[in-house]
């Protein structure tokens, strides 16, 4: 790919920013209140988790931009952003779309394919600091130990970016990298994933692998980048895609011209899987909620870090609250069902399912029978989704009292259920007894079409807007009266 | 899962799991989350090469 003249490159307005540095600034102007500096010091060690675990339960997420993060009582160089993605609402602003919408917003976004260009290294703001050999220390980045049996700190939302041997296409996807050595990071590849198959295509061919991390950027490109696109889809061009504007590439210093990396990243991590090499990685804190086991597996040889000279380093708090893997399954997922029931109107992949078990659909039946066939069809769209729940139009999918109280009431299991087994699933699902082997379910919870019945309760609406509970109870006694999450 | 087990360290005795794959693979040797000591287990643990460098078995 030839490099382009210097080509500014704008994401819509209303996306905030093109880029990592850009998009806090921007949204932290209009939303201040959602962009929280800590400038007290905070432990690598468990303290960010912890932390996310509060604002979790309490059911807020702000981005947290953390200016002095200690590993082992020392300050680390580089300030860290967490929660980024943790905010279905934020994504949703970013998008430019209602919250509900996000996910088959991202997904339409990603159909565009936006073609990325290439820029000179003058004009990469991740080439502003290059370390080679001897400078080389990946601890020096404030990554986080996360949870307990985690062996060591963890990259968590960095890009793990390979090119297919045979078509020099790119693939990008989040997978962890533990910062085992100075210039050594493990990896885990999970075996049915693309960059997993281009390993194997290297090593068969007896070479080393190139790879790379690229940590931070623009949520959008983020959401892009880990999209599930085809073996023969590029990565970069769905991330432009969602960001609305070409994603802007340069050459990579060791890796050779062909090796391109973001422009706009704020850190480049390069190197190569050394062939036929393996050491023991994990076990590690998932997305399940539960640990995953240490595995035998391949790991990184540093060759390079770039980056920005003001960087942020950019971490999610897996196994918690982040919206990456829903977002980017719900589309997917609602294009897999239209195909079969064009009476799809919106599809959720909820937070309780760890945001990638459960799938939700609203339909608006037509024939019988569709109920199934649209909990089928969005099963098949990804491997990890296990569970999918189909209800009408009248249920809010995106409020789990409306999902149980249908399930509770519009679903009998001989009738509305269809269970899938041996199906290939998540291999970190801790349920599985066998590798990857997964059972999946349809939960038909949809009202039978041309039979009588029971209405939901109801009032004249025009009742229900003149009361105001605040105005009768009285604004003080309110607030003393206790919210009860079993409601 | 089920694909894994829980393995002490020899070490510090802290329990930890393990892919399966390490009691299959000669070469292979776990690695202790708690004290960073190595060690092997299965097949490996009853004489399989002593390769630090990882090789892939």
């Amino acid at each position: 790919m030839a490099i382009s003249a210097r080509a500014p490159v704008e994401a819509p307005a209303g996306s905030f920013g093109s880029d990592l540095p850009g998009f806090l600034e921007r949204y932290e102007r209009e939303f201040p209140e959602e962009v929280v500096h800590i400038e007290k010091p905070v432990n690598a060690e468990w303290e960010l988790t912890a932390l996310a675990m509060r604002l979790e339960k309490a059911k807020r997420f702000p981005i947290l931009v953390c200016h002095d993060v200690r590993v082992n009582g020392k300050k680390m160089e580089m300030p860290l952003v967490t929660f980024l993605m943790a905010s279905r609402l934020r994504l949703a602003r970013a998008l430019a779309v209602d919250a509900r919408r996000a996910g088959i917003t991202c997904y339409e976004r990603v159909q565009s394919r936006l073609k990325s260009v290439v820029v000179p290294r003058s004009d990469a703001p991740v080439k502003q600091v290059v370390e080679k050999g001897a400078d080389i220390d990946v601890r020096r980045f404030p990554a986080p130990l996360h949870h307990r049996m985690d062996p060591g700190r963890y990259i968590t939302e960095g890009l793990f970016l390979t090119f297919n041997r045979e078509s020099r296409l790119d693939n990008s996807a989040m997978q962890r990298g533990w910062l085992s050595g100075k210039d050594e990071i493990r990896v885990w590849l999970g075996p049915s994933t693309h960059n997993a198959h281009n390993l194997r295509e290297y090593e068969a061919a007896g070479e080393d692998m190139p790879c790379a991390y690229w940590v931070g950027h623009h949520p959008l490109v983020l959401l892009g980048a880990e999209t599930h696109v085809g073996p023969d889809e590029s990565h970069y061009d769905a991330a432009g895609g969602t960001l609305g504007a070409p994603l802007r590439l340069v050459p990579s210093e060791t890796l050779g011209e062909n090796f391109l990396v973001p422009a706009d990243a704020e850190v480049v991590i390069e190197g190569y899987m050394p062939k036929g090499q393996r050491k023991p990685e994990g076990p590690f804190g998932e997305y399940t909620r539960h640990v995953g086991p240490q595995r035998w597996g391949p790991f990184m040889k540093v060759t390079a870090i770039t980056r920005r000279k003001n960087a942020y380093w950019d971490d999610v708090m897996v196994g918690h609250t982040h919206w990456i893997s829903s977002l980017t399954k719900e589309g997917e997922a609602f294009r897999a069902v239209q195909r079969a029931v064009p009476g799809i109107k919106a599809v959720h992949v909820p937070m309780s399912g760890c945001g990638v078990a459960h799938v939700y659909l609203q339909i608006r039946k037509t024939v019988e029978g569709q109920g199934k066939v649209a909990g089928v069809a969005a099963l098949t769209s990804f491997f990890g989704l296990k569970h999918a729940f189909v209800f009408d139009e009248d249920i809010d999918i995106f409020d789990e009292k409306e999902v149980l109280l249908a399930l509770a009431t519009r679903f009998q299991a001989d009738r509305g259920m269809v269970t899938l087994p041996g199906m290939t699933g998540s291999p970190l699902d801790p349920s599985s007894q066998d590798g990857t082997i997964s059972c999946k379910v349809v939960f038909d919870c949809t009202k039978p079409l041309g039979k009588v019945f029971a209405e939901r309760l109801s009032i004249p609406p025009e009742v229900a807007a003149k009361i105001d509970p605040l105005e009768i109870v009285g604004r003080e006694r309110w607030e003393k009266i206790p919210v009860e999450p079993w409601g | 899962m089920a694909d894994f087990d829980y393995v002490p360290c020899p070490q510090c005795k802290g329990k930890f799991m393990v892919g399966v794959e390490f009691f299959r693979i000669p070469t292979a040797y776990c690695h202790c989350p708690y004290c960073a000591t190595e060690f092997k287990v299965g097949v490996a643990a009853k004489g399989g090469a002593d390769d630090r460098e990882g090789n892939q078995g």
